[in-house]
């Protein structure tokens, strides 16, 4: 807590106005960094940011897209202060990149730190962080899955000057160039993040002499009490009691179970992810600081969607990860993908936590937010190198490959080719097909929206991209895949369906097509080949045979759904493209009756209370409410459970397999056959959520 | 209006159709008249030659003996705006390469957070609209797969038969580089389908980068029968004796024919708004202002715009009304808070004012057109600010009971009297007008202090004074022509005419290579400016160039200097070494990193016969005389002020003024606060100190 006390508050019109400026100075670090940048990573999809912090290494502001950057940088900050201390001087940068080692969120997404000085007195950091091309390693891209351990990963840094007293350090810069496949791209764009950090820190220098420096310090510590106040009164609006949702990061098939318990606590949240196994020999082994920045920052856009992101958005969070474990590892554990698989699993589950305890609250600011899982985790990114005509390496990331499609939302469907739904800025942007082309040695067959009927629902999830490339120019193109969902896909919300995985196909020109297992280096797309890609997305939200029946027919006039998919996943009778009123009501009838004639029993029967159902609805899951100490399905009215047991064990229970290991269960309303939820879970494993308030768990008698 | 128009000068009139007013500015060199009529929403023409009816009246003439001495009728219109924004465009086909149909749809992935959500952009085309055809081009303008002719009759007939399309067009990938099959396909259906608008992306603006190039030509083949109601006005002038054919104002500032108005409608999408920053530098010359911003309250908006070093800010591609594309404009910022925008309380029970407006039908409550809904002009009758019987110089009776009664309806859901929901809505108007003002300077990283505001619009010069000291700027310049400013710009704008062509090559380039290049760009533009009617004489035409460094995606746009060979080409890499410098600090220069050439870019401006601000000298001293006083009630927590009315009529340059004074000209109301000083200068313009 800060010394601050209320009488030496600033008034509100200055600190709106350092609270613009500060935003500005940020906003014009990170512009200065996209218009100097050469690689189409940092340029053209925004895959870079300029954070301010305060002497200390506590968050004050930051622009750019990537918001899991924001959360790092103070780390990063107190890893430099720790070794360098009390010999910091102006005139000093700093660079880090080592995860395990004061760096952010993986090798290539380098930190660049600068001290801003008011005479000879530390007041703030500027640091700046952009994914670098090549950082070294065992393949191009330094983002190997194959790499067993962090030494074969990449060239590694702990926190070391770049400049000294302003003086070009160039021993470092010639160990950096030395190691890096593209040493003239990298360079570049480390000169952005230095350019973006000069540009940020004279603007912020200039703010804090017009204020003077003790009036821009205090006016830094206002502003983050009051977003912290105002985090915790929103915190305060979620109905005390522990949340959990459970989910998996897969390797070929081995499965890693990431669980996270959320207990809500008066203006506290605790995120508790005990239980999680132990670290792996695979590239996606994180650290504590990666998953509390992506838990705050995806949590707080729900949360504080109106607010930009501050150290006082921390302070009411707590996050508890196992030691050893893959939330929390230690060298050698590899961890090129530490802000990926277990990463964004880990903060997916923590916001639908919050999710859950929202469905369970009273409405509140943020209420409206309500969401399926966040989409990130549908994505298939990958790395191609090749050599140009003068046999130097050169290489790029298609980003592309991370345009999958979102969750569907309570009110609304999914958006396609895109899977932050819910945040306050839009992350990455796709580049034209023109540029992609006339950068690299490549022509793209198609690029379209996958159709299919994953992520079905009242409301569908949206579609990922669907693209196929080949080398153009070039004999063949070397890469690695990184898709997050082999073959686990993410769960649907309130009876929605689960959405769809990542598959990636070679065609040969002559051996046919062979499918690629989404983690593989070493692919290699020869001169008559061409790689296709589908990208996987997000769960539907509501049943399927609720969705209006004209939206079904529009998306088979589309060519989005078939005629059958439209008749066996929506129950909408579709002919000459339009939805046949009569047709559809028989046939959806026709469903749900099928559905629950093949159900097992639910597992625990609530029997009705006779006439006891006393006091008003209370929220408890969408379409599920409590009254009194049962839960009830809201549309039919049907006694699902008694306090406190799990709503969802009065449910008949539907399963499907989805590959030999995993199961599709449905929960169905044991009146009516209606979806409640629809969950993927590793054979014969228990339900994936559970929601217990304080009032359910100890309800009054 | 004491001399009469001298009917031997050289008359310019300018008109912009605004979605509340049309405004229009008649000058003869050397005196200014000006009028305002309402907009005719659906029939242009009848507010133009209303408002030009009634500026003739005040000249001392009438529109049939003035006409044929107008020797520049200029025209700035919002029919393209209207389309674009009440999304009432023409339906479009679109024809594109197999296999990327699905690219309009997918936007770039581009979101725009909405109140927590991150939504894509609203399309101009549904997905059953667009149809693939087998063709491919590479980077190289190479033919990897011919066009397939008779797919593109086949999606024709599909689109026009079946989709019912009312316009077409066709985009393919690369046809920035070889537009073979683009034109092909153009010409195929052109034959196939006489009279229907057929657009290729290519021919009207060859950029890379394929999605903002179609949605541009979409843009043009949306509003393609949007200016329906302008080429109805041009015969009716014509009839009544105008002898030189009208000049449209386009987004960048300048002034096109209407021929070329007709070939990319969507060039005037920012028409009026431009019109007016065009009009704002000549105020900002005329004051020696170099460093300004614009506030334009208009009937249904806020519009911003900046002006640093005397240039106004340009951009090259933007987001339209919620349409992404490429376009080169005057770079302005809409919020949706204007005199019409109508005042609500939404779910949370809070008071919210616009985006939805009133319009110029029913309009205001005030305006006792059958309007109910209490708007930001009835908060500004029962607040005190507008007088009720002055309104348009008397013109327009304002019905107050009206106003107060509208006010009381929305305050029967806020549980608040009449008078403190009006104050409710100033406050909230005003906050979104500071808010999208505070945004701009962020944005750009500038300090406000450093800016004067130019104060546009009817009411504008109520809210600018309020404005200013909340951002800590110290002067506002009010205009005498403040409420026509954008008609103004239409008088005087130049013609204006921009071509640049891709060039993708590293510096040095073979100056060979630049040359034909660079030779057809203004071969190009000589044509267009001599098809708008300029006499070679009259012809300006500046090189430019966008460079970077090699694969940046920024590019600095550059004024090229002197030829095309290799010296200068060194200038101008030294010329960019030296900006890029200054810009992002010496840090971010890597030695010897190779610079690319993107664009070369000709701009032809036109010398026209156009009007000029009248200069008088500065007889007057002291104060004005009085007119009155008006109770300005300032919300809960300050009683109401007695304020000193002057009348615009009575003010003369050397004048000066203290507030709390109102003035009430013509078309215009002022407010200037108490602890506000102000004074006339020489062109008319209220000059206030903010302290």
């Amino acid at each position: 807590m800060t010394a601050t006390s209320e009488q030496e508050r600033l008034d509100g019109v200055t600190l709106e106005v350092l609270r613009s400026r500060l935003q500005a100075t940020a906003e014009e670090g990170a512009i200065t960094i996209e218009r100097t940048a050469i690689s189409p990573v940092i340029a053209e999809s925004r895959d870079y940011s300029c954070t301010l912090l305060e002497a200390n290494g506590d968050l004050i502001v930051a622009g750019g897209a990537i918001t899991h950057h924001f959360g790092v940088c103070g780390h990063a900050v107190r890893a430099t202060l720790a070794k360098f201390g009390g010999t910091i001087t102006p005139g000093d940068m700093f660079f880090a990149n080592d995860p395990h080692n004061g760096g952010g969120l993986h090798a290539q997404d380098v930190l660049v730190q600068l001290p801003v000085f008011a005479g000879d007195r530390l007041i703030a950091w500027v640091v700046n962080s952009g994914h670098m091309l090549d950082m070294g390693g065992l393949t191009f891209g330094s983002w190997s899955p194959e790499a067993v351990d962090c030494y074969q990963e990449a060239l590694r840094l702990p926190p070391v000057r770049l400049f000294r007293g302003g003086t070009e350090q160039s021993d470092v810069w010639d160990i950096i160039r030395n190691n890096v496949r593209v040493p003239d791209i990298v360079e570049m764009d480390l000169r952005s993040l230095v350019a973006g950090c000069d540009v940020a820190s004279g603007k912020l220098l200039g703010l804090a002499q017009a204020m003077g420096p003790e009036q821009f310090l205090r006016g830094l510590s206002n502003l983050k009490e009051l977003a912290e106040q105002e985090m915790r009164r929103r915190i305060s609006a979620l109905t005390d009691g522990v949340y959990r949702y459970i989910t998996w990061t897969e390797w070929h098939g081995e499965l890693f179970r990431v669980p996270c318990t959320l207990t809500v606590s008066g203006d506290c949240l605790e995120f508790d992810f005990t239980g999680a196994p132990a670290q792996t020999n695979h590239f996606f082994n994180s650290k504590p600081h990666i998953i509390e920045a992506q838990i705050v920052g995806d949590g707080s856009d729900v949360l504080a969607f109106d607010l930009p992101l501050t150290q006082g958005m921390f302070a009411p969070v707590t996050v508890k990860v196992p030691a050893n474990s893959i939330v929390n590892s230690v060298p050698p554990a590899p961890v090129a993908s530490a802000h990926i698989d277990v990463a964004l699993n880990a903060s997916m589950a923590a916001q639908q936590c919050i999710m859950l305890a929202m469905a369970a609250s009273e409405p509140f600011d943020a209420t409206h937010l309500l969401c399926g899982p966040l989409a990130p985790t549908a994505m298939g990114i990958s790395l191609w190198s090749y050599t140009t005509p003068s046999g130097r390496p050169d290489g790029w990331m298609l980003l592309d490959g991370s345009l999958s499609g979102s969750s569907a939302g309570y009110d609304r469907d999914g958006t396609d080719l895109f899977t932050f739904m819910v945040a306050r800025k839009p992350i990455i942007e796709a580049i034209d097909v023109e540029m992609l082309e006339w950068w690299y040695p490549v022509l793209t067959d198609y690029k379209k929206i996958r159709s299919g009927t994953f992520g079905a629902g009242r409301y569908r999830g949206g579609a990922g991209c669907h693209m196929q490339f080949r080398p153009h120019g070039t004999d063949q193109l070397a890469g690695s895949l990184i898709a997050v969902r082999e073959e686990f896909p993410l769960a649907g919300t309130a009876g929605g369906q689960p959405g769809a995985t990542t598959e990636f196909i070679l065609h040969h020109s002559d051996a046919g097509d062979t499918p690629i297992p989404g983690k593989a280096s070493g692919v290699v797309v020869g001169d008559r080949d061409a790689l296709e890609f589908r990208l996987g997305s997000g769960g539907g939200h509501g049943d399927p045979l609720e969705r209006d029946p004209d939206q079904v027919a529009r998306e088979v006039r589309q060519g989005r759904l078939t005629v059958r998919q439209a008749g066996d996943v929506y129950g909408v009778v579709v002919d000459e493209g339009k939805a046949g009123p009569g047709a559809t009501e028989r046939r959806r009838a026709g469903l749900l009756a099928a559905r629950l004639g093949a159900a097992v029993p639910a597992r625990r029967a609530a029997p009705e209370p006779d006439g006891e159902a006393a006091g008003p609805d209370l929220p408890l899951y969408p379409g599920v409410v409590q009254r009194g100490s049962h839960a009830y399905a809201a549309a039919s009215g049907a006694c699902l459970a008694r306090a406190p047991d799990p709503w969802t064990d009065g449910c008949p229970t539907i399963e499907r397999a989805v590959t030999a290991d995993l199961t599709e269960r449905s929960y169905l309303d044991p009146r009516t056959g209606r979806a409640l939820l629809v969950e993927v879970v590793p054979n014969g494993h228990g339900c994936t959520i559970a929601t217990s308030p304080a009032r359910w768990s100890r309800p009054a008698v | 209006m004491a001399s009469p128009l001298n009917e031997t000068a050289a008359a310019c009139i300018g008109v912009d159709v605004g979605g509340t007013f049309t405004d229009v500015v008649l000058s003869d060199g050397t005196r200014t008249w000006r009028a305002k009529a309402p907009s005719t929403p659906g029939e242009l023409g009848r507010g133009v030659l209303a408002a030009c009816r009634l500026v003739a009246e005040r000249a001392g003439t009438t529109l049939e003996a003035l006409l044929p001495a107008v020797s520049r009728f200029g025209l700035g219109t919002t029919a393209v705006t209207n389309t674009i924004a009440a999304r009432t465009g023409r339906r479009v086909g679109l024809i594109t390469t197999g296999g990327f149909e699905d690219l309009v749809p997918i936007a770039r992935a581009m979101r725009a957070p909405s109140n927590g959500w991150l939504l894509p952009p609203t399309s101009l085309i549904d997905r059953e609209w667009i149809v693939g055809v087998p063709e491919r081009i590479d980077r190289n303008g190479e033919v990897l797969t011919k066009l397939d002719i008779q797919a593109v009759r086949a999606a024709g007939r599909l689109l026009v038969a079946e989709r019912g399309v009312e316009a077409l067009m066709v985009s393919f990938l690369w046809a920035c580089v070889n537009d073979s099959h683009e034109r092909t396909a153009a010409d195929e259906l052109r034959l196939e389908f006489p009279g229907l608008t057929v657009l290729s992306a290519a021919e009207l603006h060859p950029v890379i980068r394929e999605y903002e190039r179609t949605q541009f030509a979409l843009l043009n083949a949306y509003t393609s029968g949007a200016l329906a109601g302008v080429d109805q006005l041009v015969a009716t002038l014509f009839d009544l004796g105008l002898p030189h054919p009208p000049l449209l104002i386009h987004s960048g500032g300048g002034a096109i024919s209407v021929r070329e108005g007709h070939r990319v409608p969507a060039s005037l999408a920012e028409s009026g708004p431009a019109a007016g920053v065009v009009a704002a530098l000549a105020v900002c010359e005329a004051a020696g202002v170099t460093e300004a911003v614009t506030g334009d309250v208009g009937g249904t908006s806020f519009d911003v715009s900046m002006i640093t070093a005397g240039q106004p800010h340009r951009r090259s591609r933007g987001n339209l009304m919620g349409v992404w594309t490429a376009l080169p404009m005057v770079d302005i910022d809409s919020v949706g808070a204007g005199g019409g925008s109508i005042g609500w309380v939404d779910p949370l029970g809070i008071l919210r004012v616009g985006p939805k407006s009133a319009g110029a039908s029913p309009g205001p409550a005030c305006y006792g057109r059958g309007g109910t809904a209490a708007t930001v002009t009835d908060a500004l009758v029962v607040l005190g600010y507008i007088d009720p019987t002055g309104f348009l110089g008397g013109e327009m009776q304002l019905d107050e009971r009206a106003a107060l009664g509208a006010c009381a309806g929305l305050g029967e859901q806020l549980g608040t009297s009449a008078t403190e929901t009006a104050w409710g809505i100033w406050e909230v108007a005003k906050a979104s007008m500071i808010r999208a003002l505070r945004a701009r300077f962020a944005e750009r990283g500038m300090d406000p202090r450093q800016f004067t505001m130019i104060s546009m619009g009817g009411c504008g010069a109520l809210f600018s004074a309020a404005i200013a000291r909340e951002l800590h700027m110290r002067r506002v310049l009010v205009p005498e022509l403040a409420s026509v400013l954008s008609a103004f710009g239409a008088a005087t704008s130049d013609i204006r005419r921009e071509r640049s062509k891709l060039v993708g090559t590293m510096i040095p380039a073979d100056p060979a290579l630049l040359r034909p290049i660079v030779d057809d760009l203004i071969e190009a533009i000589r044509g267009d400016l001599a098809a708008d009617g300029v006499p070679p004489e009259l012809m300006s035409i500046g090189l430019g160039a966008d460079l970077r460094f090699h694969r940046q995606k920024f590019e600095l746009a550059m004024d090229w200097p002197g030829d095309i060979d290799e010296e200068s080409q060194r200038a101008a890499m030294r010329q960019f070494t030296e900006e890029y410098a200054a810009r992002y600090g010496r840090g971010a220069l890597v030695s010897g990193a190779p610079a690319e050439i993107v664009a070369m870019r000709a701009i032809g401006a036109g010398r026209t016969v156009r009007a000029r601000l009248d200069r008088r000298p500065a007889e007057a001293s002291g104060t004005p005389p009085v007119s009155g006083t008006r109770r300005i009630h300032q919300g809960p927590q300050h009683p109401p002020v007695e304020a000193t009315v002057v009348r615009g009529a009575d003010i003369r340059p050397g004048h000066a003024l203290t507030g709390p004074v109102i003035v009430d000209a013509a078309d215009t109301t002022i407010w200037i606060p108490a602890g506000t000083t102000a004074r006339v200068d020489e062109f008319g313009t209220l000059d206030l100190e903010i302290r």
